[in-house]
This record gives structure tokens, sequence and C-alpha cells, in this order.
């Protein structure tokens, strides 16, 4: 059985992060500064060029750098704990590295989605941190700023990294280095099940990029769901409970409650206007919110997510697998639910479409998802990018996104991969050609924890208004210190 | 020994207490020197802090009048020798010995407002179904509540080993003067009691003050700041947001009030003897 | 005497009534973990769906099943979790046994000149919340290369204050005489630590070991922090992430499996042992 449990990586990555043991902790991530260790003060120049593709001991992806050493070396790898299954695969391509190149090994550590950034942090304060550490692109600006992170552009040829997705590209990178590696692509979507909307004799949401689907298309759907499905008497509903984070509004706000804000802005419209301000959700110089985060259509749209929970739409609490036990109609999740739904042991009972996020002034898809980093402290910077590069080769990635269900971050991944021709995957591929990076900051940490407590207030009714004011004056202040 | 003492209890504190007065720069964590009150500053116009400073007595207040209560009632129970006592007593204990973590996660499920065992409940009698965790009012009480009963067994043991002591035929004496049961209490069991009284309301003071799973995994100091309290503000400072110096300068003031809480609470039942 | 058997007559029915109600209260009471363990056989999707509305069904499972702890042993690997834990527990007992044991008779007995402060600050540690010295003491414990050694989830916290002050009350409960004897056989330091003082205080050795192992057991976010070697990890961090593992969902099913049985032994080691939990209990709540 291919995907043992549900999916990906991303939203449980996220879901962890306000979750349990670290609720959140990597803000700033402390440098290993005064420690031994000290990253570079400036990024490393590119490497030296090495043989390039094809001229290593095994496919090392499109790693470029210097054949590796022959010394002994032992790699950290840090990363979240996939599912038994995925990790044994893991195990798997870490066993046929090492024989490859005998004097490498490579040690993992597994944390619990909700404990790596607090590790991260915790690690790089203390001087010594992993070679290879499970990042995000949207903390992009915070690796930079620390230099955290070693710039990995040198490290792969152009072609490899013109083949990722044009918008992971951005958002991984700052200052024109690329900080981290795009791992695998979070395409948020919404799923519904048919067979409710049958029984509520609803019409389903358009299930291309370019039909009419609009947030207020979308409310007066779920109204008439509510309605006619009796909401919530007969324990159904028609949004199904975020089950991310620690689970509840507010658990998630870079995957799942930043799109309804975000939506309500306009990428094209003029620096200065409020639907821009809105859509960028920071300053341009990403150390100021205010004006952006209680920008008025930041206000429309936390209004909006509000009706879901004061018009009885959604739960309030955290009910696990709505939609799959068909409790639900419709639900924001990854896409890699689909691929999960797509394959035979993960069918569901219904029968089931796929719809792209509603829009508000503009179609909004954020693209934050993992992407190793290498720690610019690494001894060994050659061997621990070429791993990364290892584990990044296409049939490395083929085979995690099979096991895994995540949507891969390379176009040639997609082509090559016979199952994202049909339509639902097509429309996940279009909405990943047009998504946009979390606002840039190097404070994106203090940012979404200051804010998921936010979005919780209003869910359970504090007005959107005064909160999203006050909050955009707190995270003023706690941006401060990176100026 | 004194080495293991120092290096792992006081370091620490002292150097939170240092650090109270730097500033820091969130990358590197090294300090930046010293900049006087401007972490205190800092503290007091956080409206956050001043919700968890009101919280962390209210936190106080609530504890105690939950758990003392109760204790007391629960001892006099257990001390009366009634056939199911030794259950008592032995639930008590039990659930003191849990684990925080495993009490947390339990309650969590149980308060849930739609699909939480407690509004099951209620439903079925009729009442309608609470918010518990995610109103803003009613969210601390809930977490009270659950600490009580994971911590109350602490306290039944204090007074039972009161109640244990007071000398049985004092209680005859008095009872063959004619004193009920009331007046019996008041007179002879409290004198005896309040030493107990005092130990008591000292645990559950700091027990209350440092409270922070229950607030960490249930309801991460909301829903508007509802159940933030100092050790939780403490944490968000130095693992969310990196204000090493806010927090330490936090720290120093949560000690400040359990030490102000608990000289205040000596003083008040101090023996008058 | 009349008097007497007419009161106790009343006495007697009244006390029936209240043992029923008793024992009403011991169900209400540890009806919690006693959910705990009756969830622990229902499958996830069951915990859910059968709260609400409220039946039988919401307290009983209707079809229970083994399959939790099945996973929870095969797939997490909870076996090792176990062990660690208790490796963890067993360095705590035995280090604090000892440390405690010799700072609190030095307490107790020797003539150093700040003993009162010394003491006095000791205790104030214990004001201290461990979540405020996380990252000082982490850095602490990474200077001194403990990290994710077994050593690191027990050595900061061997010499602890509540350790010291039972340790140090039960040396000061000793009789003076059993030591003014001993000073007459001209026995002195050592021998009277090993040999008097030592074997008189086992209730309290008793007490220390029970309280610490239960401490350790239930600790949480040092472990979570120090530990970060994946198969030495310990039982409560391990549960919690059951509630944040690898899917999109909790596992509520396993999550109270993994409770249960990490509870258990806890409730059933203090039970059996309760005389000794009780009063290390009560000493350290007298200050």
């Amino acid at each position: 059985m291919s995907y043992s449990e549900l999916a990906p990586s991303r939203r449980s990555f996220l879901r962890g992060l306000a979750g349990v043991g670290g609720t959140a902790a990597l803000a700033p991530i402390l440098a290993a500064c005064a420690s031994a260790g000290g990253p570079g003060s400036a990024p490393a120049a590119t490497a030296s060029k090495g043989p390039g593709p094809g001229g290593y001991k095994i496919d090392l992806g499109g790693y470029q750098g210097p054949e590796l050493t022959t010394k002994p070396v032992a790699l950290r790898f840090m990363r979240q704990s996939y599912s038994p299954e995925v990790n044994d695969f893991f195990n798997g391509l870490y066993a046929k590295f090492t024989a490859a190149y005998p004097n490498i090994t490579i040690k993992e550590e597994l944390v619990p989605y909700g404990d790596l950034p607090t590790k991260v942090t915790l690690y790089v304060a203390s001087g010594d941190a992993p070679d290879v550490m499970m990042g995000r692109n949207d903390f992009t600006p915070a690796y930079a700023y620390g230099k955290i992170a070693l710039p990995l552009n040198g490290y792969f040829t152009t072609a490899f990294v013109s083949d990722i997705y044009a918008p992971l590209v951005t958002a991984a990178s700052a200052g024109g280095n690329l900080y981290c590696m795009p791992w695998d692509n979070n395409v948020e979507v919404m799923l519904f099940n048919r067979d409710l909307f049958t029984k509520a004799k609803v019409a389903t949401p358009p299930e291309t990029i370019d039909g009419d689907w609009t947030i207020e298309h979308m409310l007066d759907i779920m109204k008439a769901l509510a309605k006619n499905l009796n909401t919530p008497a007969s324990g159904l509903w028609a949004l199904a409970s975020s089950t991310a984070g620690n689970g509840g509004p507010g658990s998630n706000y870079t995957q799942h409650e930043s799109f309804f804000v975000r939506m309500m802005g306009d990428p094209k419209a003029a620096t200065s206007s409020d639907d821009y301000k809105t859509w960028a959700g920071v300053s341009t110089d990403g150390l100021s919110v205010s004006g952006c985060v209680d920008a008025d259509g930041a206000i429309a749209g936390m209004t909006n997510y509000q009706t879901f929970f004061s018009a009885g739409l959604t739960p309030k609490g955290v009910v696990p697998d709505q939609l799959t036990a068909g409790t639900a109609a419709l639900s924001m999740d990854s896409f890699s639910v689909a691929n999960l739904y797509s394959t035979a042991a993960g069918k569901p009972k219904f029968n089931w479409g796929v719809a792209p996020m509603p829009k508000g002034r503009s179609l909004f898809e954020c693209n934050a998802s993992d992407s190793p980093i290498v720690w610019s402290g690494t001894k060994n910077p050659n061997e621990a990018v070429a791993l990364v590069a290892y584990l990044c080769n296409d049939a490395n990635r083929i085979g995690f996104a099979r096991k895994w269900g995540s949507v891969p971050a390379r176009t040639s991944l997609i082509t090559q991969m016979t199952e994202y021709h049909g339509a639902k995957q097509q429309l996940a591929v279009a909405l990943a050609n047009s998504s946009s990076p979390s606002p840039r900051t190097p404070g994106w940490f203090d940012y979404f924890n200051a804010m998921n407590p936010v979005v919780k207030n209003i869910a359970l009714g504090a007005g959107p208004a005064s909160t999203l004011h006050a909050a955009a004056q707190q995270i003023d202040t706690l941006l401060a210190k990176y100026k | 020994m004194l080495a293991g003492l120092t290096l792992f209890q006081f370091y620490p504190v002292v150097v939170a207490a240092v650090q109270s007065f730097q500033s820091f720069n969130p990358f590197t964590g090294a300090t930046e020197g010293f900049d006087g009150l401007a972490n205190y500053q800092a503290l007091f116009s956080d409206p956050a802090f001043l919700a968890a400073l009101r919280n962390t007595i209210i936190y106080i207040a609530l504890t105690i009048a939950v758990e003392i209560p109760l204790a007391l009632f629960l001892a006099q129970l257990i001390n009366s020798r009634l056939p199911a006592s030794g259950l008592l007593r032995i639930t008590v204990i039990a659930t003191l010995a849990a684990s925080e973590t495993v009490a947390v996660l339990v309650w969590n499920r149980l308060y849930d407002p739609t699909h939480g065992l407690f509004n099951s409940v209620l439903h079925l009698v009729g009442i309608g179904a609470q918010p518990f965790l995610i109103s803003s009012v009613q969210a601390l009480p809930s977490i009270v509540v659950m600490a009580a009963w994971k911590n109350v067994g602490l306290a039944v043991l204090i007074f039972l080993a009161g109640l244990q002591n007071v000398p049985p035929d004092l209680h005859e004496a008095a009872s063959l003067d004619g004193a009920g049961p009331g007046r019996r209490c008041r007179s002879i069991t409290w004198p005896f009691l309040r030493r107990y009284a005092v130990v008591s309301l000292f645990v559950s003071t700091v027990a209350a003050t440092r409270v922070f799973t229950p607030v960490m995994l249930m309801t991460q100091g909301g829903p508007e700041n509802g159940t933030t309290n100092l050790t939780y503000y403490t944490y968000q400072q130095a693992f969310q947001f990196s204000q090493y110096g806010v927090a330490d300068a936090a720290t120093v003031c949560l000690i400040a009030i359990l030490s102000v809480v608990t000289l205040i609470q000596a003083l008040a039942l101090r023996d008058r003897e | 005497m009349i008097q007497s058997i007419a009161r106790t007559a009343p006495r007697v029915a009244r006390g029936g009534l209240t043992a029923a109600g008793v024992v009403i209260l011991v169900l209400l009471f540890a009806f919690p973990l006693l959910w705990m363990v009756l969830s622990s056989f229902k499958t996830t999707a069951h915990v859910v769906s059968d709260a609400y509305p409220f039946t039988w069904r919401s307290i009983f499972p209707a079809a229970p099943t083994w399959g939790n702890y099945d996973s929870l042993f095969r797939d997490f690997g909870f076996g090792r979790t176990l062990l660690n834990t208790l490796v963890a527990s067993v360095g705590q007992v035995v280090g604090s046994l000892v440390v405690c044991t010799l700072a609190g008779y030095a307490f107790a007995r020797s003539q150093m000149r700040f003993r009162g402060l010394l003491f006095g600050l000791c205790m104030v540690g214990a004001f201290i919340p461990i979540e405020a010295t996380v990252v000082p003491l982490y850095r602490v414990v990474k200077e001194l290369g403990l990290l994710s050694t077994y050593p690191v989830l027990f050595l900061p916290f061997i010499c602890n204050p509540f350790g010291v002050y039972l340790m140090r009350q039960a040396f000061r409960d000793l009789p003076h005489e059993l030591f003014e004897a001993a000073a007459m056989d001209g026995a002195h330091g050592r021998t009277v630590f090993w040999r008097i003082a030592l074997p008189n205080v086992r209730p309290a050795l008793a007490s220390l070991a029970l309280i610490q192992f239960i401490w350790s057991w239930s600790n949480y976010f040092w472990p979570l922090v120090a530990m970060q070697t994946p198969t030495r990890q310990v039982a409560q961090v391990a549960m919690a992430a059951l509630q944040t593992s690898a899917n999109s969902q909790p596992l509520y099913g396993q999550m109270f499996a993994a409770a249960s049985v990490v509870t258990v032994p806890l409730v059933i080691l203090a039970i059996s042992l309760q005389q000794y939990y009780v009063r290390g209990m009560l000493t350290i709540g007298i200050k």
C-alpha cells in the first residue's frame, strides 16, 4: 500500500508547527555565531565546477560541483518523519549512496513536524547544526538574512534550476542566491464530495482554473449546503474542519488562512494601492506590516473567513478526516490528498472532484513548501549539497512523489509521470505555475506566529478590523529587531 | 555536587536575570549590550503581557478556590473510613501520578466543542453545547478545572495527613459536650489543619503559576489572550519571537509575582500564637 | 452508652448511602483515565464519530480492537521508546539518590558557614519553570558534549531542590541520640553516613526514588529539546508526536493507546507503593 496514511508533508509540517512541542520557534534563526563553526560572513562564492551530471559515481541529479572527497565523512540530515513506509524508502536511498561512496555515512534525524523548527533554532543557536536540514521556502529571507543556509546556485546546473517551477525558485531565492532546494510543490485545492452536493441539490464548483469561482460564490454554495444538509444536526457540514497544526482555526496561517486574506489583493495593482498591499502582506523592505496586514482587503478577507464559523459552515473545533468520512462537502487540502484518492488503496467511498481555490480580486495560490537547506557552517559543503542533489534526482523524486503523494517540484518530472496527465492533475500544475510565495520578510516566523492566534480570535468572533490593527502593531514591534 | 547544582540550577537563573537587561540580536543570539529597562518597558506596553499578568493572578485565585475546598472535602471523605474510601484515595493518587501531557490530551478530547464527550452529555440532559476551550471566557476556568482534577491529589494527601493528626479524643470530648459536626470542624479541626492549609495553599499556588502544558497544547494562550499566563508568555517570547531579553524580563516578573503571592499567604496565615 | 449507640445506628445507615456516593464519586473522578484506556481500543474514526450524540458507545468501544497497540509498537517502534524512557528514569533515580542524599546530609549535618544561605538558594530553583531555562541549559549541555546521549535526559536534574529538601528533612528527623551514640563509639564522617544515617532513612530514599521515577517518566519538554536521535527518544515526546505525526489527521486511537501504555504502569507503581509516594509528596509540600 503506497500512501500509508494521508498525505502531504507540507500541511502536516505546518500543522505540527503550530502544534505540540514546537509551537513554532523558528523565527529569526540564530546563526551559529558566537560558538564554533560560524557561517561564512558572505555567501560562499560559487563552488568550483566539477564533472557535472553523469560524471559522478552515482546519479547526483543536477549537481555540478567538485567530485566528492575520499576522506571519511559523516553527514547529518534532519527532516520530519514521514510514514514508516516513506522512511524506509529513504533508508534505501541512503544505502545506495553509501554503496557508491563508502567513505560517506549518512546519519538521519527524524523529528515530528511540530518540533522541526524548534530543533533548527536550537541547533543553529548552539553552533553545531546538521549539515542538511529540512527547511521551507517561506523562510528564505530569514535564511539569507541570518546567513544560515549555504547558497546553492553554483552547485546546480542552470538546466536543473530552470526545470524547477519558476514560482518555487523565486520563493527559494533571495538576493540572487538560491537558499533552499525546492523538494516538492505544495498546491492547495478545494476537494469536494459530489454525492453530498447532489444530495443537497447544489451545483458543484467549477473544476478548471478559469471557472467562475469566487469567494462570494463559495460562501453562497456553502450556505445552501448547510441549509439543505441540515447542519449541524445531521452531522454533515459544508466545509471540513481544519486539522492543520493543533487543529482548528488559526493553526496554519501560511497554508490556509492567509489564502482568504491575500486573495482579496492583486499583485498586478500599483504597489502603493491597498490591493497590492493586501496581496503582499508586508512592506517592500520586509520590515513592516501596517497597512498590509490590516489593509481593507485583508479585513474583508478575514470577515469572509469569520463567516465560515459564524454561519455554522464549518466546525469550530477539530474533527479529523471529515472529507474522507463523508461528513463534509468541501475541504481545503493539499493536492496530495487528491493523489491519494486517485490510488486504488486511497479511493474514497464517494464521487469526488477537485476545484481551485476561490478567487477574491485575484486567484491566490501560495507555494510555501518543504525545501531542504544546507547549513552554512557545514564542514563538508560539497558532500552535503551532493546529498541534497542525490535525493532530488529524477528517479528519487519520482519515487518519493509516488510514495508520499506530494506534487513534484520540477516540470520534467511531471512530464515523465503519466499519472499527471489527468485533468485534476493538470489543474494542480496550472495552479503551481501561478503560485506566489509567502510574504517576504526575515521575520516570517514572528509574523505567522503572531497571526495564528489572531486568526483564531477572529474565527471565534473577535472584530476583524480592530484585531487586525492590533496584530499589525504587534508584528511591527516584532519585526523591529531585524532592522 | 555544588558544582552540579551551580551549573544546572543557578547558572540559567542568573543568566536570565542578567540578560533581562540586555538586548539581543535575534539571529546571532549574542547580546548587544545593556539596554537598561527597555525590555521591561516593552513588557508593560504589550497587551499580551498585561493579559498574562492578569491571567496568572486569576489562575492562582481560581485554582485555590477550586482545589482547596475540593481537597478538604475529599480528604474528609477518605478520612471517614467509609468502605469505598480506600478506592477514592487510590484514584486521587492515580490522577496525581499520571503525566500532565496525558491529562491534557485526554481532556482536550473531552472538551471538544462539537465532538467532545462533555458536550455530548450536556446535549443529552438538554443543556446546550458549551464552547469550553474556544470561548475567551470559559477557556481559563476549563483549564483550571482540568488542572485541579489532576493536582488535587497533592492537597488531599496533605489534608489527610493533617486530619489524621487530629487527636480523636478531642472530637469525642467535643461531641460529648454537645458540639455538632460544624462547630467541631471549626473549633477543633481547623486550627490543626491550618498549618496544612498553608502548605496546600503554597503548593497549589506554585502549580497554578507554572501552568504551561495545558496552555500550550489546548489553547495556545487564546482565545483573545484569555488563557495566556506568564510562563506561556515567556515561552512565546523566547521561542516564537526570539525576544530573549523580553523573555528574561518576563521570567524575572514571574519569580517576583510568585514570591509576593506566597509571602502574602504566609503572612496572612501565620500562626498568631 | 445508649447515647452513643443511638448515634451509631443512623450513622451506619447513612454510611451505606455515603459509601455508594463515594463509589460514584470515584467513578466520576477516575472517568477521564478510564475513558482513555477504553478509547485506546477504538479506531480514530470511532473515537470521533461515536462521541456525539451520546450513547453507550461514547464510552465503551463498540468494536474493540488491539489495532492501535499493534500499530503503536509495530509502526512507531514504541517498545524501544519505552525502553529509552526507562533508561532515563532509572538514571534519574540512581543519580538523584546519590546526589540528593549527599546534599541533604550535608545540609542537615555539616556545619558549613553559609549552609542556610546555600540551601535557600537551592530552593529558589524550585520556582523556576524548566521552560524558562531551556535555552541556556541547552547551551551548557551542548558545551559539555552531552547532547543526544542518554545521560542528558537526567543529568541536569539529579540535583534538584525537591530531592535535596526531602533528604535533608529525613536526616534532620533522625534523633540526635543516634549520632551521639555513634560519636561515642568513635565513628565519624563517612562511617556515620554509611552505617548510621543512611540505613535509617530508607523510607525517605524509597519515596525519593519513586517520585523521581514518576517525574522523569512524565518529563516532556526537556527530552524534546535535548534528545535528537529519534531511536533514543522518550515516550512522552513520541506520544505527543502522534497528534502531529506524518499525517494531516491526528491519530487519536494510537494517541490513547500510547497514553494508556505510558500511564498505566505509572499509576500501578504509585498505588502499590503508595505509602512511599505519599510520604514523599507530603514532605515536599511542607516547605
